[in-house]
This record gives structure tokens, C-alpha cells and sequence, in this order.
């Protein structure tokens, strides 16, 4: 924290006194503060901030704990907002919420973080190396480049002029060796340029122009990169229940009144009572009903439902909305459509763009509109409920998915970004350790020096006091900027935002605010929006380039993906990572869920990719993408009739999905090889498939078996050439094995 | 000498509101007396020049208007000794065994410091619990914090009492300590803990805190964090290794969400207080093991979810910000089988870094991935043979069936006092797999089956065959 404590109390504004303290936010009377001024408070110097002034009093939020801490105690205004301090050293460096150097804070006060220590957040020790790039006279406007420093090996940091700066000729200038706060440069209007410069953390840095992204991050995960790639200064959220595993895509739930979400087929499994069987369905009348969530005119009431059913069906309607719900249910299954009113419709008859009633809340009522409705041919088995009176009840599908943090790391070793910020916010201690523990390790692939020269890592373990939590992704945006003013392209990981939502929440509360939906306050979607425009690809104020691409995972509690936070923040963010538990019980990695991310970028960064990588990449991953489609539609079939009764084709279409997924999706990310694949690597995989398939389908055409088509060796060779260090000499002996094998089958 | 008020305006709930008081810290301990003699514990919720929020720990009846109020000028804080061991104390750390009072060493404040994510050390050292479906498949490591998902009736206090017993770290001598926080459970559940812990002898190096169903709930909130304070002592100053069982966390939630109440506060998920989240975290993070310190801490909080419902906020929250989970299943206890732990749905995020060459076996991590795969397709199978019928299942899902039923049998079912090695854990899982095709096992890598798989290994009689009946 910048904000000087160095001159021990000088820079005080003005002082006040404490009149109540409530956990983190304490009221202050006698001060005259504006929003957001840095306060230090009692005693002990606790940092806060102002969050609101009523009258003569003034709330304030303590990054700290203030056990003890008493009413009649000091506090003194620093007239300045929270900044962080930007310079050299920046990289490499490990910082807690507020930008407080946790290896210096280990230094003064030991293995636990006690308070009331302060520590700037660059080391006033070293000295750098500074190199100027102007002359004496020149004029030099804010934000323009007046010299470097060699950060690291690989880094250039760039030294400008203070956006905040009025800019003027260049008066005097120093070349040398000099610490942060030294003058370098000096203007002459007085202004003098050091080799830090504060930012405040709530504000965002300006740019000259803001630009398209289309230019991909290209992050050697093949699954990203091809299917569903972020842009440069692009944001992305992935999603992460905490890995129950319990619900697997695909199942329906039921909202029971006793509170809970029950797999309608558990309820069944678990259903006792009278058991009626026909063929192919059984009906059970339950001795104890069950109490459900049922709707009834406008409002959702509590119903009791006294049957439990199951069924085959001949087909399924299958409807996607825009809240992400997935419903699959028969085609004459009613669904309630709101127009004027709310009416009930057989699920076969709604259109995309109709919308449906969803329960909001226990009591409430929202709608959702249909983005896809299909129906499915094929045999499966379907669950019902008996609900007399009403003749509903509340269900529905909200996936739940793992998060992974093994994802955010690769993402963060091999992205092509020159900069990487992870901000662990509300993290795990031990998770971060692993981050704190394997960053340093790690060699950055594009360079060969180590990664941490390039990356900055702020940890917030989620023991840590909750209002530094609320701050910490404002710090790590922050620096993100900075880099990105130089010209650099920076890539920003914020694991996890729910967990920062929640600080939020927890303040607001704590200020008895009003609440809006479950508890959260009524300026979360603003304040969500807020922070992903903070990325993007720009013009800096020096006319280089550079963008900061942002990666936000959220965790919906109970994996409600309808809940405020994952909602706010779908609605900002371009690029869908779903990651999938029931992908995780098969141990198929990264678990990215292939059917249900989405990427909006794929348009605007197929040019690059054509031009780049291949003219043929976006039609290799249409081709792709339709064949795991294809896949899932045929699953529904074989699970009941087995595969031997497919046709051939589509027996191959079935394998040909399986190496794809298996040889091109599935990535080790311990596979010293494997773990990073280029995109020219990438295509030249996937073309091998295609190439497989074509042969293939050929082949099955002159009836020769699926099974011998499956067996040929080059397939099994193919699974193991994405792990040799020799990739094109294998691909190429693979292809050559390809033609022969396919020759002597008869398909050429 | 500080000074006696009687200046009680309102008392609601737990909570009584005092005026007319010198300034009074955040946070400060509290004692109230009552007309007849009583003496009652406090802390301060909320202070101001005004008005004094007071939490009484043993709750509020008795209470008068009347009563004095006196302000102790610091927080809460345990005293704190390597006596403590083989002592029980009440949950607000007073012994109840008729023992003599506990001389401190030190005198440490109860709420507990986050550890600096940079002195942390990640936790990588293998816990042998001698129990074949947490060791073999979600493996706990020393500084892991590892709940058991529970619901009402399941046996999840015996396989918590099964773990203590048992809990080694392979190859090491260093001193072991368990330290118990009851937190609302029953006397009969309590006595449990007491008589095995008597019975086994581990009573002598164990420190209970009982906060039984009938004492205060309030008093629960202060419980666990006098437990790991006094864990924290234990690990980090005396250099044991402690393993903190915290039974049952549902009643703390509950507990925690009783104080919300009756301060008026806005409530979140169900009720319970939107800090709730950050509150769990500074309990749960306190797990944990610091560079160059010797001792560690491992916790394993028990909490029976209401409903099996893992939405529920108390297993939703606790599962973000514990490294895993493991899961007591109504299933499996219906079938007799002990322990339940169903794998499925249980994981240990730190099992990776605990396992493999020098520190398991070279072949955990493989065959760990292989029998979970086959188990979850065994009970895939399953559930498609309530439909279908045994006869049209192929050879592939009849044997699946076959094997996720003698995993049932043979892997996840063992005895209370069976303490199975890591080796004969492996074992169990080999012999299970052997009656699975080998092209079937594409977890296992070539040289590894051969190494560990029965029908390569020499003098072995091969794969066992089993005619399906």
C-alpha cells in the first residue's frame, strides 16, 4: 500500500474519533473524508476505506481485525484513495489483498498475519537500471514512455508519464542507476516522474482507443484453442461447483418443500408405497407423499405430490434457455409459457424465443426464454410426478460443475501472454500454497527463464480479512493495467469472483444495506460489469498496443447456476469454460465440458486462425464440433439398444467421437509434451482424425467391419502422438501407416 | 479492578444491551452477574459510545435488569499447555474432569491468525488411516482438511473415531496428538468419544471440549476455536502432529445463525448469515502445516446435512473451502456395509501430492483412477439393469456389475478395528481388477500391469474366473 505510513501520520488530512465498532466497518465522527479515502484506524493504524458518510459520521471498512479495538480511539484521514504503488518489481512478486508483500510481512510479524503492519509494495532497496528514450526538451504527454528498466530477463518495463500528469517538455533527465522513488525525469511544469507511480485501484487507466480482440490468447490447451478460444483483451468465466459429483448432467431435479434439489430418479428409487407395473412403465402411489414445490396460478406454493412414475418414451423434447436451464422432457409434457399471462403448453409446441416460467426464490416468479428446442427420436426412460390439484411441479436441470483449478494453472503457464496477474481471492490456504509453491518452479515455456519474472501472484486465503478480499481483484486489475499501458499483452485470472461477490455481500450486509436477490447487494451486477470492462484490447495514451484478457471462475453455491453472481457475470462475459464433474468421474482432463461451453469470439478470430494457422481451421472445427453432436444424439440410442444395432456408419461416427475426444481433447497436464500443443500442432492432430474418418466412412462403404476399422494400428498409434517430442516425424510415419492400412482394407 | 455496571437496557435472545459504559473494545470478553450469585460469560458484538451489544455465551436466562455487567478488558483467550493433554474441558475451556486447573504456558487469544499463504508448507505427506476406501481412493494428507458429509442415523462418529485410532504417517515416530470438539451432540454420542478414546488409551494424548446438546448454544460458537487454539498450540509450539475432529457443524451453523437472528441481521441462504462463508473459513483454514515448523494440523469436521441435501449452505460453504470431501452414503449403510464411504462422490484434492513413488505405492494413482472408473460404471450398469433386466446386458456390463458389487463387498467393507495397510489396500483393488478384462484397465499403463497386475506376477495362479451364473 502506497499510502504512506513511511512518514509516520504527516500525510494525515485530519482526524477523527471512533464512535462504534461492528466487526470490520467501524463509525468515525469529526472527520471531513471523501468516498473511498484511506483512513487508518485506532491505535494500532488499521487500514480502511470510507464506504459511506451519513451527517458528521462516517462508516469505514477495515481491511484488518479489529478485535479490541475501541470506541473513543483515533482515526486519521489520509485524504487519498486506496492505491497501489506501479513500477519495477512488480513481477515475481507475492502480494496479499491490499499489495502488502507477504514474504516481507513473514519478515516482520512471522508465520501469522497479525495487524497493523505496513509495507510498501515495492522495495525501496534495489536499484534498477534506467535507460531513457527522450531527450532533454522534448515535450512528453501523460502516459507516453520516457525511458526502460530491464525488469527481468525477458521484460522491458516501460516508464511513462502518470496518466494524472499534465505532461510538459523534459526539463532535466537522469540516466543510472536509481530506487523507486528517485526522480528520473523531471518537467517543466514541476512534474517529476519516478520510476513508481500510485494508482488508485477503483479507478480504471486510461486509454487512447479501445479495439476490437481479434487476435486469439492462444493458450496451448487444445480444447480452448480450438473449440471455444478467447481473444486477446477477451473475459471468460468457468464455472466451478466444489466437485460434489452427485448431480450428473443430464438428471432432472426436483425442488422438494424440505428444502432440498432430489434426482427425481433417486425419488423414484427411494419411492415407497403401492407399485403398479404395465409394460414399460411403473407407477408407484407413495404411502408418504412428498412435499414439493408447485405452481399455482402466479405463485409458487407447497403441494404434496402422491405418485411417482416411469416410463419409456418413444422421443424427447429437449429445450435450452437463455439462463442456461436444460430441460428434457416428453413431447407432450406441459411447460408453462409466459405471454400476458402464464399458460400451459405441451413442450412439443414451444418455439425459441417463446419464454417459460421458472421459480424465483421459494415464492416468486421469473421467466426465461428458450434459445433451442429440438426434439429427439430414441428410446429413454422418463420420470414423472403426481401432484393433484396443480398438476406440476418445480424442476429442472442446472448442471453443476467441478472447478478446477489444474485449468486457471495451465492457463496461466501457457497462455501467450508477456504478463499474468492471479489474483487468489478467497482461495483455499493450501490451494494457494500449491500456486505459491509451483509458480516459482516453473519455466516459462516461450522463454525458458523462470514464470514467476513474468507473473505477479496476490493471495487472499479466504481466512484473511474479507474487506482486503473486496479489494484484492481491484489491485490485481490495476497492475493488469499497468502492463498493459506499456504495450504488453496481460492476462488476469481471478479465482474466484463468487468468493469476492461475497465479500461484497458480507459488507453490504454488515452496513444494513437493503438487499437484493439472496442477500447479495443491489449493485452486484453493476459492480461485476464494471470490473470485466476493465479488460479489453487498446490503444494505450502512447499509441502502443496491448490488452488484458480476463479469466473469471465463479462457483454458484449448490450449483445453482440461476444464483446472482454466475448470472451477473454471464451476461458480460464472451466465453463459457463449463467444466463438467461427471467428465471428471471419467477422468477425462481438462474436464471442459464440449456440448455446453461456448465461445462468442470464434467468429471475429477466425481470420487470424485462417491466416495464421490454416485456411481450413474453422471448417476442421465446424467438422468437429458437429461430430461430437452427432455423439451425444447417438449415446441416447446405444445406452438402450447397445451399439451393434447402429448402423455402420455411425458405429464409426461413434469411434471417430471417441478419438476425438480421447486422442484431441483429453490433455495431460503433467505430460511434459502434451501439456502445451500450438495451434499449427492442434490442426495437424485434428487433421489426422478427419483424415481417419474419411478413410473410414470409405471403408465401412466397400462393408468392410467397424471393428476392423476401429482395430487398424495407425489408430492405435495415433492415441500416442501427441506426447512425442518428435510430433511431425511421428504424425508423418502415423499418416504414411494411415494410407497403407486403409490400401490394403481397400479404401484409398 | 474494572467497573460493575448496571445498566442493562434490553435483553433479546442471547444478546443484552448495555449503556452509559466507559468505551468498550470489539470483541472484549464480558462477565455478567446474576442477582442470585451467578456468574455469566460474554463477548461484545457491537460497541459504540452509545450503546454496548453483549453475546452471553451460557444464554440469557436468569437475566435481570438488575444484573452487573463488567467489561474484562481483552478478548477471549485460552490458557494453553502441553497439561492439557489428556484433560476434558467444557467447551468454554474449563475443565470438567474434576482435574485441577490448568497451569498455563501461555495465554492465546481464541480467534486465531491466517496463516501467511507464504509460510505455508503444502501438505504431501501420506496419512495411512488403515480404512481401504479413504486410503486407496482419497487419500488424506497431514494439514488436509477433510469433512465427512453425513446425514441423521449414518455411522459417520464411528469412522471418525476409526480414523483417530488408526491415523499414521508411514515410517515416522513423531508425536501424535487428536484434539475433540463437541459441538450440540448428545451425552450418549459424547460418551462414545470418551469410553474409545479411554478404551484405546488415546486419551492421553487427546483434549476433548464438550459442548453437549443441553449446554448453551451460544457457547457453541466459542468451542471449535478454543479446540484449535489449542491444536495450534500443540502443532506449532510443541511440534506434534494434531488431527482435530469437529462434531457436529451443524449445530454450530445453527448456532451462529441464532445470534444472526436475534441481532436483527439481514439473513442470507436459509437464514444463515451472509458472513457465514468468511465465519467457517477462519475456522476450517486454521488446518494446515507452516514452514520449518515441525508439528501440522489435520481437521476432520463432521456435520450431518440436513435432508442429505449437499445445497444445503452448511455442506455448499464448507465444501469450497475444504480440500474435499467424504461422503457417508445412505445406500451403503442400508446394505450393512461399513465403513459407507462412498467414493463416488468423495474427493480429495490433496491425494495427488500425498501419493506414488516413496510416498504410497508407484501404482496408487493408477489403480486408483481404475477403480473408480470401474465402480461408477458398475453402478451406471446397475441402474440400467432395473430396467432392462440382467438378460440384456452385454459381457462388459456384467462384469462391471459383478466387480461394483464385490467392491462393495470387499474393497469399501471392513471391519471397525480392521487397520488395513496401504499395501493390502492395493492388493484388494489388484485382485478386484484381475476379474476385469485387461483391455478394459486403460488407466493402468502397460509396465505397471505388469509389474502389480496378479496374472503377470510370477508364482501368481493367474486371473481369477468366475463362471456368471
Amino acid at each position: 500500500m502506497a499510502m504512506k505510513q513511511t512518514d509516520k501520520g504527516v500525510a494525515g488530512k485530519g482526524t477523527g474519533e471512533i464512535f462504534r465498532v461492528a466487526g470490520p466497518v467501524v463509525t468515525a465522527t469529526g472527520l471531513r473524508p471523501r468516498m473511498y479515502d484511506v483512513q487508518f484506524v485506532g491505535e494500532e493504524q488499521l487500514l480502511g476505506e470510507v464506504i459511506q458518510i451519513m451527517g458528521d459520521k462516517t462508516v469505514i471498512q477495515v481491511y484488518e481485525d479489529t478485535s479490541g479495538v475501541k470506541p473513543g480511539e483515533v482515526v486519521m484521514d489520509t485524504g487519498a484513495p486506496l492505491v497501489v504503488e506501479l513500477g519495477p518489481g512488480l513481477l515475481g512478486s507475492i502480494y496479499d489483498g491490499v499489495q502488502r508483500p507477504l514474504p516481507i510481512l513473514q519478515k516482520v510479524m512471522g508465520d501469522f498475519i497479525l495487524r497493523g503492519v505496513k509495507s510498501p509494495g515495492l522495495t525501496r532497496e534495489k536499484l534498477w537500471r534506467f535507460n531513457p528514450k527522450v531527450k532533454q526538451g522534448q515535450a512528453v504527454a501523460p502516459g507516453e514512455v520516457v525511458g526502460t528498466v530491464q525488469e527481468a530477463k525477458n521484460v522491458e518495463h516501460r516508464i511513462m508519464v502518470p496518466p494524472n500528469f499534465r505532461g510538459g517538455k523534459v526539463a532535466q533527465l537522469k540516466e543510472g542507476t536509481f530506487k523507486v522513488d528517485e526522480v528520473v525525469v523531471q518537467l517543466d511544469n514541476g512534474e517529476q516522474v519516478k520510476l513508481v507511480q500510485t494508482w488508485p485501484v477503483r479507478r480504471a487507466r486510461p486509454v487512447r482507443e479501445r479495439l476490437m480482440p481479434t487476435i486469439p490468447l492462444v493458450t496451448g490447451q487444445r480444447v480452448l484453442d480450438f473449440l471455444f478460444p478467447i481473444a486477446k483483451g477477451g473475459t471468460a468465466a468457468i464455472p466451478g461447483g466444489f466437485g460434489t459429483g452427485k448431480c450428473v448432467t443430464g438428471d432432472t431435479f426436483v425442488h422438494t418443500a424440505a428444502g432440498g434439489r432430489r434426482r427425481i430418479e433417486d425419488l423414484f428409487a427411494e419411492a415407497r408405497g403401492t407399485v403398479t407395473r404395465n409394460p414399460n412403465e411403473t407407477t408407484i402411489h407413495l404411502s408418504e407423499p412428498i412435499e414439493v414445490f408447485s405452481l399455482e396460478g402466479q405463485r409458487v406454493t407447497t403441494r404434496m405430490a402422491t405418485h411417482v412414475y416411469r416410463g419409456l418414451t418413444r422421443g424427447l423434447v429437449s429445450i435450452r434457455t437463455k439462463n442456461r436451464r436444460h430441460l428434457k422432457v416428453t413431447p407432450v409434457h406441459k411447460l408453462f409459457r409466459v405471454t400476458d399471462r402464464v399458460e400451459e403448453v405441451p413442450a412439443i409446441l414451444l418455439d425459441p424465443g417463446d419464454s417459460i416460467a421458472i421459480p424465483q426464490g421459494t415464492e416468486g416468479l421469473a421467466s426465461d426464454r428458450i434459445l433451442e428446442a429440438s426434439y429427439d427420436p430414441g428410446t429413454s426412460l422418463v420420470y414423472d410426478l403426481t401432484v393433484p390439484e396443480s398438476h406440476n411441479f418445480v424442476g429442472g436441470n442446472l448442471p453443476t460443475f467441478l472447478h478446477n483449478t489444474v485449468t486457471e494453472q495451465q492457463l496461466s503457464k501457457w497462455c501467450d501472454a508477456q504478463v499474468v496477474i492471479y489474483i487468489g481471492c478467497g482461495e483455499r490456504g493450501n490451494e494457494m500454497t500449491e500456486v505459491l509453491s509451483t509458480f516459482p518452479k516453473l519455466i516459462d515455456p516461450y522463454t525458458g527463464a523462470p514464470l514467476m519474472e513474468r507473473m505477479s501472484l496476490i493471495a487472499n486465503t479466504s481466512n484473511m480479512p474479507v474487506a482486503a478480499r473486496e479489494a484484492s481483484v481491484y489491485t490485481g486489475m490495476t497492475l493488469a493495467e499497468y502492463y498493459r499501458d506499456m504495450g504488453y499483452n496481460v492476462a488476469l485470472m481471478a479465482d474466484s469472483t463468487s468468493r469476492w461477490a461475497e465479500a461484497m455481500r458480507e459488507i453490504s450486509s454488515r452496513l444494513e444495506e437493503m438487499p437484493g436477490e439472496e442477500g447479495f447487494p443491489a449493485y452486484l451486477s453493476a459492480r461485476l460489469s464494471e470490473f470485466y470492462e476493465r479488460a479489453g484490447r487498446a490503444k494505450t495514451l502512447s499509441g502502443l498496443e496491448g490488452s488484458v484478457s480476463v479469466v473469471g471462475a465463479v462457483s454458484p453455491s449448490g450449483g445453482d447456476f440461476s444464483e446472482p453472481v454466475t448470472q451477473g457475470t454471464l451476461r458480460i462475459v464472451k466465453v463459457f469454460w463449463a467444466l463438467d464433474t461427471a467428465l471428471r468421474a471419467r477422468r477425462h482432463f481438462p474436464a471442459i465440458n464440449w456440448l455446453q461451453s461456448y465461445s462468442l469470439y470464434t467468429q471475429i478470430l477466425e481470420d487470424w486462425f485462417r491466416k495464421n494457422v490454416n485456411e481450413e481451421w474453422p471448417r476442421l472445427r465446424a467438422w468437429t464440433q458437429r461430430t461430437l453432436q452427432e455423439e451425444a444424439e447417438l449415446e441416447e440410442i446405444v445406452r438402450l439398444v447397445g451399439a451393434d444395432a447402429l448402423p455402420p456408419d455411425q458405429q464409426l461416427t461413434l469411434e471417430v467421437a471417441r478419438m476425438i475426444r480421447e486422442i484431441f481433447l483429453q490433455q495431460n497436464a503433467y505430460h511434459a509434451v502434451d501439456t502445451f500443443c500450438p495451434p499449427e500442432r492442434q490442426f495437424k492432430l485434428i487433421s489426422a482424425i478427419k483424415k481417419y474418418s474419411d478413410l473410414g466412412q470409405k471403408a465401412v462403404k466397400l462393408d468392410v467391419p467397424t471393428k476392423d476399422v476401429a482395430s487398424l494400428k495407425s489408430r492405435e498409434l495415433l492415441t500416442r502422438v501427441k506426447y512425442e517430442s518428435e510430433f511431425d516425424k511421428e504424425l508423418t510415419n502415423t499418416l504414411t501407416q494411415m494410407d497403407e492400412e486403409f490400401k490394403r482394407l481397400g479404401a484409398t | 479492578m474494572p467497573t460493575e455496571y448496571r445498566t442493562i437496557t434490553e435483553i433479546a435472545g442471547p444478546l443484552i444491551f448495555v449503556e452509559k459504559t466507559e468505551w468498550v473494545g470489539y470483541g472484549e470478553l464480558v462477565e455478567v452477574g446474576l442477582p442470585d450469585g451467578t456468574r455469566k460469560r460474554g463477548q461484545v458484538l457491537d460497541s459504540s459510545k452509545d450503546i454496548v451489544v453483549v453475546q452471553v455465551f451460557e444464554g440469557t436466562a436468569g437475566i435481570d435488569r438488575q444484573s452487573t455487567v463488567k467489561f474484562l478488558g481483552e478478548t477471549i483467550k485460552l490458557n494453553v499447555s502441553r497439561d492439557m493433554l489428556g484433560r476434558i474441558l467444557s467447551g468454554a475451556g474449563e475443565p470438567i474432569d474434576g482435574g485441577p486447573p490448568i497451569v498455563p504456558e501461555k495465554r492465546v487469544e481464541i480467534t486465531g491468525s491466517a496463516i501467511n499463504p507464504y509460510s505455508r508448507e503444502h501438505p504431501a505427506e501420506f496419512i495411512q488411516t488403515g480404512i481401504s476406501t479413504i486410503d486407496g481412493l482419497n487419500t488424506l494428507v497431514r494439514g488436509q482438511k477433510l469433512p465427512l458429509f453425513s446425514g441423521a442415523g449414518l455411522p459417520h462418529n464411528e469412522v471418525a473415531l476409526q480414523i483417530a485410532r488408526q491415523a499414521k504417517v508411514l515410517g515416522s515416530q513423531e508425536p501424535f496428538g487428536v484434539v475433540f470438539a463437541a459441538m450440540g451432540i448428545t451425552h450418549e454420542e459424547a460418551r462414545v468419544f470418551m469410553d474409545d478414546f479411554e478404551r484405546t488409551g488415546a486419551l492421553r494424548r487427546a483434549v476433548l471440549f464438550l459442548n453437549l446438546a443441553d449446554d448453551p448454544a451460544v457457547e457453541r460458537l466459542i468451542t471449535p476455536r478454543m479446540a484449535l487454539t489449542a491444536a495450534e498450540y500443540l502443532a506449532y509450539e510443541v511440534g506434534m502432529h494434531i488431527l482435530v475432529i469437529l462434531t457436529d457443524m451443524t449445530n454450530y451453523a445453527e448456532a451462529l445463525r441464532q445470534i444472526g437472528a436475534a441481532r436483527e441481521e439481514v439473513p442470507g441462504r436459509r437464514g444463515y448469515p451472509g458472513y457465514m462463508y468468511t465465519d467457517l473459513a477462519t475456522m476450517y483454514e486454521r488446518a494446515g502445516r507452516i514452514h520449518g515448523r515441525k508439528g501440522s494440523i489435520t481437521q476432520i469436521p463432521i456435520m450431518s446435512i440436513p435432508d442429505d441435501d449437499w445445497t444445503h449452505p452448511i455442506a455448499d460453504l464448507t465444501g469450497y473451502i475444504t480440500e474435499g470431501q467424504m461422503a457417508i452414503a445412505r445406500d451403503l449403510h442400508r446394505k450393512a456395509i461399513y465403513p459407507p464411504v462412498d467414493p463416488l462422490p468423495s474427493l480429495s484434492r490433496l491425494m495427488d501430492a500425498g501419493i506414488g513413488k516413496d510416498r504410497t505405492r508407484e501404482d496408487h494413482k493408477q489403480v486408483a483412477d481404475q477403480l473408480y472408473a470401474a465402480y461408477a460404471e458398475g453402478k451406471d450398469v446397475r441402474g440400467l439393469v432395473a430396467i432392462v433386466g440382467k438378460e440384456a446386458l452385454s459381457d462388459r456390463d456384467r462384469k462391471m456389475l459383478e466387480f461394483a458389487d464385490r467392491f462393495e463387498q470387499e474393497f469399501i467393507r471392513q471391519g471397525a478395528e480392521e487397520d488395513r495397510t496401504i499395501e493390502q489396500t492395493l492388493e484388494i483393488g489388484w485382485k478386484l481388477l484381475a476379474t476385469l478384462d485387461e483391455a478394459w484397465l486403460t488407466k493402468v499403463d502397460r509396465k505397471t500391469l505388469e509389474k502389480y497386475h496378479p496374472a503377470h506376477r510370477a508364482g501368481s495362479p493367474g486371473p481369477e474366473r468366475k463362471v456368471p451364473v
